[in-house]
């Protein structure tokens, strides 16, 4: 009877580890990173690296358009609520925890382009302002706002041209460039910017002007970030040709690939080994960066705006615009699977869980 | 014209554009062929080489990327200041663009 008694308690015991076991083995065993997707109407849709299945859906306060996170993945910030917002996310809890906004009743600051700080104690916010006076609205000189995350107080200002859509810092720090019509390099401590290198403005004779667009810009950790460039302007020939602007974020190094004539590249992302770049639009451009040419081009079912590469380098996630997400094997280009999602979507980013 | 003199601020200004002593307002994107977001011809009818290879596909998947910053605000309803929330019933363009609602008069 004691020994019957006994094995029973085991049974109970064993049972409730097990029970309290299941929901954190669930969690240790989910990817080691998520896949966030700004989506219509108002959500982010979240997405495990290892199964690749939506597991969550965040509610925001409005149309979200783009979003970063810090270095651990802890903390997510999109900005939504037409552009007037930054809801910040608990990456654990899956939810909204807090926001930002610099907006007053007759004053509107919008945010295009955003970047935490390599501590993950600041965000970098480029602020574009419209003053309401009596009889006309008056665009306020841009500037990037240094929000300080623990009081959501605005500790510092750097004023920018107009044209910015993407700022991101390097890893160590601690300079923030700024990626827009040039790329400038500000400085935080100093609140200016201290060095201007020419994309549109080219600052090297014969060069040709650069328009390069300031989104979807995306890049691993300690990894090259990548934007495709067209180039209109040779003095020479006039023939207009298509290229990857490649940017260290480790020690903000700036490269350029020449490809050829133009073809569709709406954005690029740079695998982690720093061997391969991925364009995508209407078709997945596949680019050795070693070799400086194009590889494989592989036919799209739709056009996509962006797309991100796991950190394994294995995984492509394409999407942006059409309201799905297509995963595909990045050795075979095989489309692994397509993911329908509630609505039209904007911005992915794939987002490490160090933590 | 020579009697007719500007008296506001917003008049100056046009008159003084004018004359070249401010500089004009210039478009932040340049006339270059990469797909309908570096240029201002019509977009979704040919791309900046005058063809469809530049352009998304299906046009659906890019109403909502043309609305909500208020990149095409002639064709699409502004979302950003104007119309915000006109797509909420139509997430997904391509799947249920029966439910798209119509604008009506100026904002």
């Amino acid at each position: 009877m004691k020994k019957r008694i006994s094995t029973r308690l085991l049974g109970i015991v064993l049972g409730g580890a097990w029970a309290l076991f299941l929901p954190l083995s669930g969690l240790a065993q989910a990817g080691q990173e998520w896949i966030y997707i700004t989506t219509l109407p108002n959500k982010i849709v979240v997405l495990d690296g290892e199964k690749d299945e939506i597991v969550r859906e965040i509610p925001l306060r409005g149309t979200p358009y783009y979003l970063t996170a810090t270095r651990d993945g802890r903390k997510v910030f999109v900005i939504t609520g037409r552009r007037q917002y930054i809801d910040i996310i608990d990456a654990e809890q899956g939810k909204v925890v807090d926001s930002i906004t610099l907006s007053q009743e007759k004053s509107k600051a919008r945010f295009y382009g955003l970047a935490a700080s390599p501590e993950g104690d600041r965000l970098y916010i480029n602020v574009l302002t419209s003053r309401e006076e009596l009889d006309e609205l008056v665009a306020e000189p841009p500037y990037v706002a240094m929000v300080d995350l623990k009081t959501k107080k605005v500790v510092g200002t750097i004023p920018v041209p107009y044209g910015i859509g993407a700022l991101f810092p390097l890893s160590q720090g601690p300079q923030v460039y700024a990626f827009g019509r040039d790329l400038y390099t500000l400085d935080p401590v100093q609140r200016k910017i201290v060095r201007t290198t020419g994309l549109a403005h080219p600052q090297i004779g014969g060069e040709g002007p650069m328009n390069a667009l300031p989104f979807w810009t995306h890049y691993v950790k300690d990894g090259l970030f990548s934007s495709p460039y067209v180039e209109g302007g040779d003095p020479v020939t006039h023939a207009p040709k298509i290229g990857l602007l490649l940017f260290d974020t480790v020690n903000g190094k700036l490269d350029k690939i020449e490809l050829g004539p133009p073809i569709p590249i709406f954005s690029a992302v740079v695998s982690p080994d720093r061997q391969t770049a991925y364009g995508v639009f209407t078709q997945l451009t596949v680019v050795d960066l070693k070799e400086k040419r194009i590889t494989k081009a592989v036919p799209l079912q739709a056009s996509y705006y962006t797309l991100d590469v796991s950190s394994n380098g294995k995984k492509l996630y394409i999407s942006g615009a059409a309201p799905e997400v297509v995963v595909m094997d990045a050795g075979s280009f095989q489309v692994l699977k397509t993911i329908p999602l509630p609505g039209n979507t904007f911005d992915l980013r794939v987002i490490p869980r160090e933590f | 014209m020579k009697h007719v003199k500007a008296i506001n601020l917003r008049a100056q200004a046009l008159e003084a554009r004018a004359k070249g002593e401010l500089p004009d307002i210039y478009a932040l994107q340049m006339q270059l062929p990469m797909s309908c977001s570096t240029v201002f011809d019509p977009g979704w009818e040919v791309d900046g080489m005058f063809g469809l290879a530049g352009l998304c596909q299906p046009m659906e998947n890019d109403l909502y990327g043309c609305s909500a910053d208020c990149w095409w605000p002639a064709q699409v309803p502004d979302e950003l200041v104007n119309y915000p929330g006109w797509s909420d019933q139509c997430s997904a363009a391509v799947r249920d663009w029966q439910k798209i609602k119509f604008i009506q008069g100026g904002p």
